[in-house]
Order: structure tokens, then sequence, then C-alpha cells
């Protein structure tokens, strides 16, 4: 351990921890903010042996145990990433990028003997960026391109040439709606690839912890609205189709600015980037995440519906195509236009259940997944607002 | 020198013995595995009162558990070390090392000297630990155990502070001696010692460097592959240099993967790798993208018009193609000699529904490559190869009529396809027409064989002296570095694995599939380190390599001569005979090393100034027969008797002995220019059926009374005369459907002394057309274990031996249960559904004691 005692170093790292606690992000200094509860190490880096319970399988790279003072945070040792990538290639066989870097971390061994992690308020982790741009990572539960039994906190940026503690606050209200917060298979951590022509990544990680609070939580019913109106609303959709990084995919996230709100007093807003082609937006569109809508409740399909309002806040006209799923992959979709810095319209955003049933395949009318194929997206950083998407009755 | 090899051969016999034995004990209680161990900086005290301590010899053919016996094992102090090889060859001896309480053990090898001063220094042996893995999940039948497998260079071991035995409980000790490439023939001695605390023991070591070079690359091919990607499951590092760490230390063991250690795309890097490695490999392979491309209408290949299937880059394989025939004509080295493909994802196991895309694949490439050939204006003797270039295939179920039409093709059955005599002479026929033929293992227990850690250790060894003597030309492994558990999946990809020395089973099924190599990263070496297994597979095609030598320089010999070369290779098969038999391993632990050191002194005459070689060898019940010719002039001796020639060579003279009585000691010494070679002949066959005895023949009895019979014929039949039984096998219906389909007519007899038999051999004549039979052996309790399948020819008399006994099983008990031999077929019923019957004409029956 190589923490010092003292009011001098505690008040600074009382302030670190503040400065943490609001960024969410990032320190300059290799140690770590004092934990305000019971903290849990998960994961130290400390020897080759334990990273053996991690699976690293996916990324091209090789790993080394560092005791190196400036990259260790906390025990004796730190891990060392040096990560080439797997290429994606052209039919030329140029390196058009590299693909993402997942790394897995399995609860319930020797290491991390810890699986029920209901009780957990908050996850930090301390990531030396050694290398001369920012890097994307995202964090979550099991598999990040799982469309059920998955839960990702978010992304962040570590800035480079410097040590980032990164914190990950826990709302179990609504991992729990997601994931059994009791029975984490593994932890996800992915890791931005990199550039064409760019030098392997170098990245030291230590101290991967959980803090932990009380542990009670309520987990959300699936209902047949979708109005923001709840934090876990956020969290039920997911990116559609391929994309050339995990990290350039949409991003969801609560808005509470009311020019971009309809109804309620909350909207989500897309964001969406540019892929690492540099020929276009990542991803064609976004969806709802498996079973997100329980339609069950409607008995009169004649006059229900499955709606949306979506705010375009481009500069360009986009076309939007809905189409519901159901678990036999029949569908039925419906199409329209949004001006730009405009709401959507009545026509072609909503879908009467009668057709849906007619369209699908089982009993009952089962919503698979609800997609929307987005064209006209161009711009990095380009936003839309989606309002709900609900089953009405009309 | 012959008393102190009895006595070895007792060391190694009483521990394949033990091991062979411990099949028949059940009852083990399951361990717990220890908790994850780090390597730096922990270990265990010694114990302050070590004991009693033994240190026994093993062989090299054994794996000697944990927990086993030894003290029947011979003293190393007194019986030493021995090593034999050739100059390059790495060769392998085993201590086992056990003490009353714990201790700390360190093992030093000395320089070692000949009598004519000639030093091989300590520097050439590296000495390992043996770290053992407790093996449960039974699929081998042997009983769960600690069994040895993951070797650790002492210096790694030592660092890592695990250098202590536990309490009596064994410590295997491997020793690699590799020999000079520049050391002389002869022999050398010098001295291990082996400390436990204040201990030390003396083990003198002699080493034979036989007259010979190993070849640079091994004659046999492989393809033993670096799974990329899983490395870092072990090694915490997948990248191509990690891999390149892999693929030289394949090498150091006779293996090469498919793949040289450069990216998939980087030409000119494996042009460099190419150039590099070239003179030690014996193959190499084409890296490829794969492809989905669409079959068009009308194709050639049987495909679907419109239907997707798996393809190749051509655009990349093109490149690699030019980049190697540019760099042939600029060196003057045919590159395209030693080049193969082994596009896996389109044809790996194929089946008939992938015909088509492997069809589609084939005819590519060949386009290709007279494309690559023309533009390139190569040579003809390097298009030739180009054009040759040949296609791995391995095929779970052996050789299919689809591949008749490519010559281009490697087939690679299952080694359990050359388990019978039928399927072995059908590819040694296919062999005779052309078609290269290899094998592969995979999931496999014993008779056939296997790479299981909870397994014979010899089995992995001596499949290389089959595969020579069915000529087939290599050997196919899927991981060698299998450290996930690939049993055991979950949301986001395979098991893990901390403790990959201690954990054995990785598929959820077996101990040891999937994996040859153990990281070295947690001891702190960039280089992998090798298990048991791999010493055998390296062992094998060493011997292999002997076996191939002792060929090429027989044949070359035998052209300068200008003598008849048919009887060469017969003659190496009678001396594999203490090898296998039906590609079964004779389990010949002991005598293993004799057999390879009888051809290695039949190299070492044919280079020396006698230029002798063995042109036939065979024993049967008549007698042994030997035919050999030498250069002229040369005194050559045949158990201390010179020998008188026969007959002339261009040169040579000629030596033929036939009917010579069997020597009481089991062999004939062969001695030339001061080189003596054992030939083992064993014990003459002794009749154990007589048909020439019309009593005996009342032995011989049908299953059932259904129309078959057997009685005495004193005809002469397919040219033989003399007495033979007329065996008249009748087809049968029965009452359902299934009883006539299942119902075999069979002739059967007593035997005896099995599990002492090293053969059973007969003739037996087939008055019809081809005809398959199985032979079966029945035990007291009435159990049946099937031991061969041959086809008989239509209207000829086919010599049959029965060597593979041991394939019905590996206990002494039930081999010595077993008190009949049946030969049976099919029922004997048409298509029409009606019976008929066939006669079968059976010589007298030998029986060959070991």
């Amino acid at each position: 351990m190589r923490r010092k005692n003292g009011k001098k170093t505690a008040f600074f790292l009382a302030l670190a921890m503040g400065a943490a606690m609001l960024s969410g992000c990032e320190s300059n200094t290799a140690k770590p903010p004092e934990a305000s509860g019971e903290k849990v190490v998960l994961c130290g880096f400390e020897s080759l042996n334990e990273m053996l319970n991690t699976n690293l399988q996916y990324m091209r790279a090789r790993v080394e145990i560092t005791d190196d003072e400036q990259y260790v945070t906390d025990g004796e040792f730190a891990a060392r990433f040096v990560i080439e990538g797997n290429a994606v290639e052209d039919e030329e066989g140029n390196i058009l990028y590299y693909k993402d870097n997942p790394i897995y971390l399995f609860p319930g061994n020797n290491y991390m003997p810890k699986t029920d992690f209901s009780d957990v308020k908050k996850y930090s982790i301390d990531i030396f960026n050694a290398n001369e741009r920012p890097l994307e990572i995202v964090f979550g539960y099991n598999h990040p391109d799982a469309a059920q039994d998955s839960f990702q906190f978010g992304k962040r940026t570590l800035e480079p040439g410097k040590m980032n503690h990164l914190e990950f606050e826990v709302n179990n209200d609504v991992a729990a709606s997601f994931v059994d917060v009791t029975a984490i298979k593994n932890f996800f951590f992915v890791l931005e690839g990199g550039l064409a022509g760019e030098k392997p990544l170098e990245l030291i990680f230590d101290n991967f912890c959980a803090e932990l609070g009380e542990g009670s939580y309520t987990a959300s019913e699936m209902t047949g609205e979708i109005d923001f109106s709840r934090e876990a609303d956020v969290y039920k959709f997911s990116e559609m189709g391929g994309a050339t990084s995990k990290l350039r995919c949409p991003q969801y996230s609560l808005n509470t600015d009311l020019n971009y709100v309809s109804t309620g007093r909350s909207s989500m807003k897309i964001e969406f980037y540019e892929n690492k082609l540099g020929d276009g937006i990542d991803s064609i569109g976004f969806r709802t995440r498996d079973y997100m809508l329980d339609g069950s409740g409607i008995s009169d399909y004649e006059n229900a519906y499955l709606e949306y309002e979506l705010y375009n806040d481009t500069d360009q006209v986009i076309t939007v195509q809905m189409s519901a799923y159901d678990p036999l992959n029949a569908s039925f979709g419906v199409s329209t236009s949004i001006a730009p810095h405009s709401w959507s319209g009545k026509e072609g955003t909503s879908i009467c259940l009668k057709t849906l049933k007619e369209y699908f395949l089982g009993e009952g009318l089962d919503i698979w997944t609800v997609t929307f194929i987005v064209s006209g997206i161009q711009e990095d950083g380009d936003c839309l607002y989606l309002d709900h998407l609900s089953i009405v009755e009309r | 020198m012959r008393k102190s090899k009895m006595k070895r051969g007792l060391a190694c016999l009483l521990a394949g013995m033990t091991v062979f034995l411990s099949v028949s004990c059940s009852g083990e209680t399951p361990k717990s595995v220890d908790p994850p161990k780090e390597a730096v900086g922990e270990g265990e005290a010694a114990g302050e009162a070590v004991g009693e301590v033994q240190l026994k010899c093993a062989c090299n053919t054994v794996k000697v558990t944990r927990t086993e016996d030894i003290s029947a094992l011979l003293d190393a102090k007194t019986e030493g070390l021995f090593f034999e090889g050739a100059r390059g060859e790495t060769e392998g001896a085993q201590l086992i090392l056990r003490t009353e309480g714990t201790a700390r053990f360190d093992v030093e090898m000395g320089d070692l000297t000949s009598g004519t001063g000639e030093t091989i220094p300590s520097s050439a042996a590296t000495v390992y630990a043996q770290r053992y893995a407790y093996t449960s999940k039974g699929f081998t039948g042997f009983p769960a155990d600690d069994y040895p497998d993951a070797l650790v260079p002492m210096e790694y071991y030592k660092k890592a502070e695990e250098n202590h035995t536990e309490a009596d409980k064994n410590q295997g000790i491997w020793i690699d001696l590799k020999i000079p490439g520049e050391a002389g023939a002869g022999t050398y001695t010098g001295i291990c010692t082996v400390r436990t605390e204040d201990n030390a023991i003396e083990v003198p070591v002699s080493a034979e460097v036989y007259d010979f070079n190993m070849p640079s690359a091994p004659y046999m091919r492989s393809t033993y592959l670096i799974w990329q990607d899983w490395l870092m499951d072990g090694e915490l590092d997948n990248t191509i240099e990690k891999y390149g760490d892999y693929y030289d230390t394949l090498l150091d063991y006779n293996l090469t993967a498919y793949y040289f250690p450069a990216e998939t795309g980087d030409v000119d890097g494996f042009i460099a790798c190419l150039r590099q490695y070239y003179p030690r490999v014996a193959s190499y392979g084409i890296p490829y993208r794969d492809q989905t491309a669409v079959f068009e209408d009308g194709n050639p290949y049987g495909g679907t018009a419109g239907e997707s299937y798996k393809s190749i880059d051509y655009v990349l394989l093109e490149e690699y193609l030019t980049a190697i025939a540019r760099a042939s004509k600029e060196d003057g080295t045919n590159y395209f000699e030693k080049m193969y493909y082994y596009f896996d994802r389109v044809y790996d196991e194929v089946s008939e529904d992938r015909y088509p895309q492997m069809r589609a694949c084939i005819a590519a490439t060949n386009a290709l490559e007279e494309k690559v050939a023309g533009q390139q204006e190569l040579p003809e003797e390097m298009a030739a190869s180009l054009a040759e270039a040949k296609h791995l295939m391995s095929v779970v179920h052996g050789w299919q009529e689809e591949f008749a039409q490519y010559k281009e093709l490697m087939v690679s059955p299952l080694y359990d396809n050359l388990g019978s005599t039928k399927n072995i002479e059908m590819y040694e026929e296919l062999v005779e027409q052309e078609y290269t033929i290899e094998s592969y293992g995979t999931i496999q227990s014993f008779p056939y064989p296997t790479r299981m850690i909870d397994e014979y250790l010899i089995t992995g060894r001596d499949v290389f002296w089959s595969k020579f003597d069915y000529r087939l030309t290599g050997d196919l492994f899927w991981n060698v570095n299998g450290y996930c558990n690939w049993g055991a999946g979950n949301v986001v990809g395979y098991g893990r694995i901390s403790d990959l020395y201690g954990t054995s089973c990785r598929d959820g099924v077996t101990d040891g599939d999937g994996y040859l190599f153990y990281p070295g990263r947690p001891y702190g070496s960039e280089k992998p380190f090798p298990s048991l297994r791999l010493m055998a597979v390296r062992d094998g095609i060493d011997d292999h390599s002997y076996l191939s030598l002792l060929e090429e320089k027989s044949l070359a010999l035998a052209e300068q001569y200008q003598v008849p070369t048919e009887g060469i290779r017969q003659a190496i098969r009678t001396i594999n005979e203490q090898i296998y038999a039906t590609g079964t391993s004779k389990l010949n632990f002991t005598g293993l090393s004799d057999v390879r050191r009888t051809v290695a002194r039949l190299i070492e005459m044919a280079d020396s100034e006698a230029g002798l070689v063995l042109l036939d060898f065979d024993t049967t019940e008549e007698g042994v027969s030997c035919s050999l010719a030498a250069k002229g002039g040369t005194q050559v001796q045949l158990n201390q008797e010179v020998l008188t020639a026969q007959g002339e060579g261009q040169g040579s003279e000629i030596y033929t002995m036939t009917g010579m009585a069997y020597a009481e000691s089991g062999v004939l010494d062969l001695e030339a220019c001061g080189i003596t070679a054992e030939l083992t002949v064993g014990k003459r066959p002794e009749v154990l059926l007589d048909v020439e005895d019309s009593t005996q023949i009342e032995r011989l009895r049908v299953n059932t009374e259904l129309g078959s019979s057997v009685a005495a014929t004193w005809e002469a039949i397919g040219g033989r005369s003399g007495s033979s039984a007329r065996i008249e096998l009748s087809g049968a219906k029965l009452d359902t459907d299934t009883q006539t389909q299942t119902y075999s007519p069979y002739v059967f007899f007593d035997v005896a002394d099995i599990d002492q038999t090293e053969k059973i051999s007969f003739l037996l004549y087939n008055s019809g057309e081809a005809l398959e039979i199985n032979i079966t052996a029945g035990t007291e309790d009435g159990m049946t274990y099937p031991v061969d399948t041959i086809v008989l020819p239509a209207n000829s008399w086919k010599e049959i031996e029965v060597g593979n006994l041991n394939r019905i099983s590996r206990s002494e008990s039930t081999l010595a249960a077993v008190n009949e031999l049946r030969i049976s077929t099919g029922n004997l019923i048409d298509e029409a559904g009606n019976t008929y019957k066939r006669t079968l004409y059976l010589g007298s029956v030998y029986q060959k004691l070991e």
C-alpha cells in the first residue's frame, strides 16, 4: 500500500474525491479518492495469474504487470496493456481501422469471489492513458452487444498522458430492470480501437473497485409506455445493425430541456457519431432492446396504436422507418420524413395494433423489438430527441 | 551390454506394469484442486526431516503418477541414466525422486566425456521438473490420479521456489540431452547429481552417439495449429511475436504450425519467414482469408445457383503464390516443393454437403497456380511443384469416393480409420495409386494413438512407426495451446482457467485434448514449456526419421548394387512388428529403444565401409529368412558366424538365409565393420491348431447348425497342396428382420495364453467373390471383443496375422481370459433375400508367444 497517513493528504484526497464525484471522470493524481462507503477491490491487476481470470482474447495485445509507482494506485502492481488491435482491412489489404478492444472480468473466483452486486452504489477504476489522444471507453454488465440481460453504465473519455479515475454511479432500481444484479455474469470494459497508422495503444489499469451501499432496490416492470419519465427508459435502447465501434454507436441520455419535450417533462436524447471510416454515421439507426414494450394489457387492438414522437435536431431532412418485430421475425413498418429542427407529424409514426396482429405470426401480440432506421443523419454529433414510444389507446 | 540393457529393460517393464496394472484399479478418491498459486515468491518451506530418499530410473516411454509405488523400479545410482541418439537429435531420460518428508531438490548434469576425449557439455542437457495434473474425466478408462504432464525447466522451477518434493510422493525429473551436430560417435559418460537438502546422489550417465546425423528437417510433415487468439488466455500476449515464440518452440519438437509467424496479408513478412525457416520445416502452409461467394447458374461444382458458400480471397492467394515464385527464382530454391494449403474453413472434416465448395476451391486454386506459373515464367521443375501443391483434407470417417478425382489432396483420416487390416490395405492401395494419405488424432483413447494425459505415453510416439509403414506422410493436431475452458461457454466466450498447470480438462470431456504446451509467462519465460506428450511426439518423429533414413540409404545402396529392392520395406516392417500391429501399439515400453537401436545400427552399417543393406527379413513358422547385401570383401557375421555370400551384385555380395532356426535369445546379431545390429526374431511360432491332424479339426466349430459346417479336406486348393479345414458358412433367415440382419455365421476355435501371445497367424482361402470377415475374441464369461476386419480377395489364399491382440483390452486379466477366436462374416443373404453359403479353407493356425 502506498497511501500515506496525514491530514494534508486526506484534505487533498477529499478535494480530489469531491472533484471526481462531480465530474465522474478523471484525476491527475495516481491515487484514487477515498471511498465514502465500504470498498471492495474487484480486480487489483496485481499479477498475471489474476489477469488470467479475465477474457482478453478478443484483442490483439500484450499485458504486463508493472510496479511503476507512476501507475500503481492501489496494492503493489498495475497491469500495462499494449494493444496492437485487430485490424479491419479493405479489399486491397489496407488497414482501415482497428476493432474495439473488449475486456471481460469474471466474478466468482478466488480473485473476485463476489457475485452479488446488488449492494453496489458505485464502481471505479483507474486507467492511465499513455497515448497522445483521448480514448473512449464504456463499462457495463454482461455482454456489450446483447439485447437482453446486459447493462451499460456509460461512456467515459480517457484523457491522454494522465491517470483517469473513472467512476460509475449505480442505480440498481434501473440496472436490476435489465440484469439480475445478484448474479452478474461478468463486467465488460470496451476500449475504442486504434486508428489506421496509429502505434499500439498503451494503457495501464489498476484498482477496479466497488463501493457498497444499502443494497435495496426496486426493479421496474416493462409496460406499454416508454416516455422517459423513469430513468430506466433511457436504457431500453441500443444501436441498429453493425457499427465500426461500440463507442461510436448512438448514445442515449435523459433530456429535461423542454425545448425537446413534447409531452411530459422529459425525453431521450439520441446522439450519433461519425464512423471510423470517416464516411458517414455509425449505425443505421436505433432500436428497443428485446421485449422492452409490453402490450399484453391491450384487448382492443383496433383502437390501439404503437406510436412515437421524434424531434429532428439536425440541419437535414431525415427519413425514419419504424418497424415492429415479433419473436419469429415477422414485421410491419411505417415511414415518415421529418424536417430539420422539427417534430415528427402524425403520418407514418404509428401502427395500428390490429395491423401488427395481422402481420405477426405467433399468438397474441408479442413485440420483440421496435426498430428505427434513420437516413439523413450526416454530421458527427447530430441529435434526435425521442419524446415517447408507447402503445396508446385512442 | 545385454545384461545391463535387460536390467534397464526390467526397470521400464516394472514402470510400465505399474501403469498398466493401475488400469485394473479403481475407487480412487477424487482430490481437490489446489487454488492458484503465484509462481514467484511463493513455495512451501522444506521439511526439516527429509527421511528416506529414493531415486529411481524410468523409461522415457512411460508416465509415473504421483502416487504409484516405485519400489520395484531400479535404483538410479546403480543403473544410471542412459541416452542414445544421432547427432543433432534430442533424446530424453527420466528419474523419479521420492522422499519420505518434504525436501528441496536440485538436479545438475555434468559434462559427458568420450573415450577419445570429446565432450558433450552440460549445457546440452535441459533438466525439467514434472508437474502433475489431477485427471478425473475417465475418458480413457484409466483411473483418476495425478498424472505428470507439464515440464518446467529446473532454472524456472527453482526461481519460483517450487523445487520441493511432497512427502512420500513421486517427483518426476525429465532430462533432455541434445546431441551436438559435431559430436563424434561413441559412448560418453559423466555424472548427474540429484540433491535433496544435504543429500547428494550421483547418478552415472552414459550417452551413446550414433554415427549419423539427423536431417535438418524431419521426414514427417506436420500441421500442429497454434491458435493465436487463445495465446492470450495463458500468456496474456497474443501478438505475432508471441506466436513466433510458439512457432519457434514447436520446431524444436520437430513440428510445424500452419502459419509462419507473419500476419495474414503481410506477404513480405511471409517471404522473410519462408527464407528463414525453409531448411528446417518439412512443409509450410499458405495463409488465407475466407470470403463468401455465390454459386452461379450452371456451375460445374454441384452448387445450387444463388446459394452462398465459403470461399477464399483468391486475390490474396495470388499475391502469395506470386511472391513465392519470385523468391524461388531469386534464390534458386524451389520453395513450392514444401508448400501446401489447408483452407480449413472451406473443407475441414469435409462431408457431402460441402463438396461443392470444396470442388470450387480446388478448381480455383488450380487455375491460379497455372496462371502464376505462366505469368512468372517459372522453370519446369518449379511449375510442376506448384501444380502439385496439395490441400490438407482432414476427414472424420475416412476416404470418400469424392476424393478419387483429386491427386492434389493430402487425405487425413482420423487414426481410428487405420485400425483394421481392411482399411490399412485400402489406404496402402491408394498410396500405390499415388494418392497422398496422412492421419490425425483428436479425442481418442487406446487402442488408438492418443494425446491424453491419463493415457499411455508411448502411443503418442509409436504411432509414427505405423505411419512409416503405411506410408502416411503427415500428422495433424488441432490445437497446441488450448488455454481456456471451451467445454464451458459463457456470454462472452469460453470459460477461464486460472491454474493451467493443474487443470487437465479443458473441454468438459477429456483430460488433455487441445493442448501440448504450457504457458511460460507464469514462470517468467517468454517461451512456452513442453509436456511429456509433446516429448513423445518429438521422439516419434525422430523415430520416423530413423526409419526413413534407413529406407533411403537402403534403396540407394540397392540401386548401386543393382539388387532387388522389393523386400526392403518388408524387412523394415518385420523390425517394426515389435512396436505395433494393425495400427495398434504393442505397448513395448522396454523394447522400443532396442528396436530403435537396431534401426540406428543398420543406418550406420549402410554408411560404413560395409555398405550393408537388409534386402529382406521375415519370421514365419518355417523359420527366419534374411537377405542382405554388402560391399564386396566385407566380412558379415550372423550370431558370430561368418556368412558366405550366395550371389553378387554390382560391387557387392549377396547373402541369403532361409528357414533359419530361431535363436534361443530371440535375437539375431548381425555384425559388420565392428557394428552390430540386433534383429529381433522372437520365439518360433508353434502350431496352435494342426489341420493335418483330423482330430484337431474337431476344435473348429461353427456357431449354429443353420447350414454351416466344418470338415477336414485334403484337396489342393488355390495352388496350395496339403490339408486344410473346409469351412462352410451359411446365411440364415430368422424370425425377425432385425435378427436376420444381425445374424453372423462364424467358425471359432479355442485359444489360450493370449496375454503372452505376440501374434496368431494362419492362411485362409476364400472360394468366391471378395468377402469381408471379422476376427473377434471371446472370453470365458461370454464377452466378445472385435480384433480386426479383413477383406479376403476372391478365390485366393490370404495370410492372416493377428498381432494386435492388446486391442482386445489393456487388462491383462481380460487378455488371459480370452479362450476363443472367431472368424465371422455378415449374414450371407443376397439382395433378393436368398441365403447362400461361402466356403473357406483354413490352414494350420500358429501362435507366436512373446
